[in-house]
């Protein structure tokens, strides 16, 4: 395949086969051995997001010429009642991460429709809403298979005991309180986007 | 101290705990808003436009943090009453 192209699409087994000149059985070696870091679809097909290729490809030292996009196809969506609050936290990420394209909703169900038509790499969930809660957003989430790699980041009014146990039981990928240092929301959304783990979720929390 | 009495005590004190509960919520969003605003007109070099936007949303968050000292203030007063209703956020 040729290095001209530039993918900004999750890629198919056959397609990270062809540009990495391997068997698909090869590949899915990789994905099994976590090696490759994959997501599965609806029906239960491998996805690759190519910026876990480039990845696997600089970690594997492999000299395959592969370009893809990485930001500008980098989708947030914020569910917050709190207008203000979403507007603001919206300048604040499109200030430190520019390229990344950001949709808001002041409603949950309205959040649940986005998700299936933008496909988000990223929600930003408030919890306290009308309607529906982040909650239960967040457990209809949990229960439901998404068909694309998603994260889910808590951004809650008031952390307190009550909320970190309701959040034990139906985690999401961090979770911060809205008075949390503003590096460390941008720090936590941008090593989302890029679909690193947030290690330690106390750590974030606080 | 009867059953009884001690029920009421217990319900009196979860009471006054999910009103505070939910006056933290009320202080906290426009306190995020203050620190965002804050974050923005330090590290962006706003424009005009932006500044006056900015600012618009700093003084409709200082008015909604007063709301809720007023609420905060209506607990103190009256420990078993429901918190009363926040003024329709801007």
């Amino acid at each position: 395949m040729s290095s001209s192209v530039t993918y900004k699409k999750p890629l198919g087994v056959g397609q990270v086969a062809a540009i990495c000149r391997v068997s698909k059985k090869t590949v899915l070696n990789w994905i099994y051995e976590g090696a490759l870091k994959a997501f599965t679809t609806y029906g239960g097909h491998y996805r690759v997001w190519p910026v876990n290729l480039k990845k696997f490809l600089d970690t594997a030292g492999m000299d395959i010429p592969f370009e893809f996009v990485d930001d500008t196809s980098t989708h947030i969506l914020i569910i917050d009642d709190e207008r203000p609050y979403a507007q603001m936290l919206k300048s604040v990420i499109s200030a430190e991460l520019p390229n990344v394209e950001i949709t808001t909703t002041d409603d949950g169900f309205e959040g649940l429709l986005l998700i299936g038509e933008i496909k988000p790499q990223l929600v930003i969930l408030d919890l306290k809403m009308p309607k529906i809660d982040g909650m239960g957003v967040l457990k209809l989430l949990r229960k439901r298979k998404i068909d694309h790699d998603m994260k889910i980041l808590v951004i809650s009014g008031y952390l307190d005991d009550e909320t970190r146990e309701q959040l034990s039981k139906t985690p999401a990928d961090a979770a911060l309180d809205k008075l949390s240092d503003i590096s460390l929301v941008v720090k936590t959304v941008g090593a989302l986007i890029r679909s690193e783990s947030v290690e330690n979720q106390e750590e974030v929390a606080r | 101290m009867d059953e009884l009495e001690n029920d009421n005590i217990q319900e009196e004190i979860t009471k006054l705990r999910d009103g505070i509960r939910e006056i933290a919520h009320e202080i906290n969003n426009p306190l995020g808003v203050l620190r965002m605003a804050a974050y923005l007109m330090e590290t962006t070099n706003p424009d005009e436009a932006k500044r006056k936007h900015y600012v618009g949303l700093i003084n409709t968050s200082v008015d909604r943090i007063e709301q809720g000292l007023k609420q905060l203030r209506a607990l103190r007063d009256n420990p078993s009453g429901t918190v009363p209703t926040p003024t329709e956020q801007p």
